[in-house]
Order: C-alpha cells, then structure tokens, then sequence
C-alpha cells in the first residue's frame, strides 16, 4: 500500500480540507469573488444553513477564509472572504489536481 | 452538480446572477419610453431629472429588491473594470451628444448653417438611433455578457435603420422620427424587465440570513 502510494506523491499533499466536496465548491465561489455574503453563497453553492455554516467555522479555523459578522438594518449579515493563505492553498490545490491527472 | 468546475464560468454565473432581476432592463427600458413618449406628444420633462430619478430609484431598487434575496457579493477588480470601462464610454457618448446638441443650437441662430448641420439632420436618427442607441445596447451586452442587451441592440440598431427609410412623417424633426422605435423598444424592454422582475421573485424569495450563533 505505501509502495503504491509513493507512485503519487501528489495525491498525499492534496489538502484534505479542501478536497471535500462542499467545501471544494465553497473554496471555489469564495475565489472568484473579492467577498461574498451568507446568502449569497447559499444560493450559489445549494448548501443549507447548516451545512455551509459548518463548513465556514472549518474553513475559518484552518484559516483560509476570514469571516466578519455584523448587522445592516438591523439584519445580521456574515461576509466571508478567502484569505492570502486560503487562496494560495485553493491556488497549490489546483495545481496539485491538474498535476495528478495529467499523465493519465 | 456538474463533473469539473470551471472557474471562469463560476465567477460569470454569479455575475449574471445580479441581472436576473431585470432591473436594468426595466430603467433602460423607462428611459427610452420617456423619450419616445415626450418627443410623440411634446410633453416636457428634463432628461437631468431622469438621470438623478434613474440612478437613485435603481440603486434603491436593488437594495430593497435583489440584495436581500440574492445575498451582498463583491467582484474582482478584472470584472469592476470592464464596468468601469463601459461607463467611461457612456459618459463620452453623452458629453458627444450633448455638444452636438449645442452645436445644433448655435447652428440655428448663425447667419451660414455649416454643411454636416444637414447632415444630422438627414441622418441623426441614423447617427443617434441605429449606431449610438443599437451600439450603446450591444455595448452593454458584451460589457455585461448578458446576452439580451445585445439584441435589444441589434434590434434598436435594425429598427432605426429601417424607420429611417420609412419616415412616417417627413416634417417630423430627429427627435420625433426616432419616437415610435424608442417607444417600442422601451415598453419591449419595460416587459421583458418585469417578466425577468416577476421570475427573479420566484426563484429567490425573501429568506433572510438566519441568526448566527
């Protein structure tokens, strides 16, 4: 198995975190906009309330989004944002994903 | 879901996610009714008052209506920069206009009428409808990547084109000439805005942001 495994050394410094399926397309809408709110991204992502605030605190805790809360007329908004080290490590993902695939 | 994701095409669907609503085809639409309207029935309304009514109703609009369904999203400086770009034409095509239109002016209580005078005369439905307002449209289409806006402008473009060669009434001044096409593209485009309005409201309804912990 470790044997088979040092055939690809790429897939063993694939983020794990990322590379679950929610928060990959969390990762990805967040890389594409400069910030985005809660709502926003729960209907561009079609995750639930709980599942995408899940996610967040995961995301946030690795340190790859950063999260601001606050309330804009009296309604609670959450803007989230990629981080330097979140976008470099969704950048070091990709590049990781295209290498591993790209002698099959 | 689909198989792969594409980044470029991630970032333009939540782009084109803030025109759903129709808003902009809804003001855009006004507009060019207004000037129909006010040129066919000789009505008068400042067109300033339609710019300050315009931006504020529209920024007011999407505040009240799009933000709270559709959530708050920031943009990347590449996509605010061809915005940026669009709007820096648009206020060079005015300023255009509106020096030719003091021209004209001038040009009415000069003794010799200068040679292109005729010109805009002859062809200012031409100039200002088929090229400024169809180009201007189509503009917006590939500014935005929101397809519709490109035909509204082939069709403003077509429209005025054909209108020139069949001038309902040949007494009628640029202005006038340019009405029936502008009023209906407008109510066309005031339509479709409130269809888009009507199924925006339906596919995103109020939510709100549930409270956080």
């Amino acid at each position: 198995m470790s044997e088979s495994r040092d055939d690809f050394p790429d897939v063993k410094a694939i983020d794990k975190l990322i590379h679950e399926p929610a928060r990959l397309i969390l990762m990805a809408n967040l890389y594409v906009v400069e910030s985005a709110d809660f709502l926003f991204l729960m209907n561009q992502t079609g995750l639930t309330f709980g599942n995408l605030s899940s996610h967040m605190s995961k995301l946030e805790t690795a340190g790859f989004i950063s999260v601001e809360k606050e309330f804009v007329e009296k309604k609670p908004v959450t803007r989230l944002s990629l981080t330097d080290d979140g976008r470099s490590a969704f950048d070091d993902y990709k590049r990781r994903m295209k290498h591993l695939f790209s002698d099959l | 879901m689909s198989d792969k994701i594409n980044l470029k095409a991630l970032e333009r669907k939540a782009y084109l996610a803030y025109y759903e609503d129709g808003l902009l085809d809804m003001g855009i639409g006004a507009v060019l009714a207004w000037l129909g309207g006010v040129a066919l029935t000789e009505l008068d309304f400042p067109f300033y008052l339609w710019y300050i009514l315009g931006v504020s109703v529209w920024t007011s609009a999407k505040k009240q209506i799009t933000v709270p369904r559709m959530g708050y999203v920031k943009f990347r400086e590449t996509r605010k920069g061809r915005v940026r770009k669009l709007i820096y034409v648009f206020i060079l095509v005015l300023t255009f206009i509106m020096v030719i239109g003091v021209l004209l002016f001038k040009s009415t209580v000069a003794v010799e009428t200068p040679g292109w005078i005729f010109v805009i005369r002859d062809y200012g439905d031409v100039i200002f409808g088929a090229i400024f307002l169809g180009g201007g449209l189509m503009s917006v289409g590939y500014t935005t990547e929101v397809k519709r806006f490109s035909y509204y402008g082939g069709s403003a473009f077509t429209l005025h084109l054909l209108n020139h060669f069949l001038t309902l009434n040949p007494t009628w001044d640029i202005w006038q000439a340019m009405a029936p096409v502008n009023l209906l593209l407008g109510i066309v485009m005031l339509g479709n805005g409130y269809m888009l309005l009507r199924k925006f409201k339906e596919k995103y309804p109020i939510t709100g942001e549930p409270m956080h912990e």
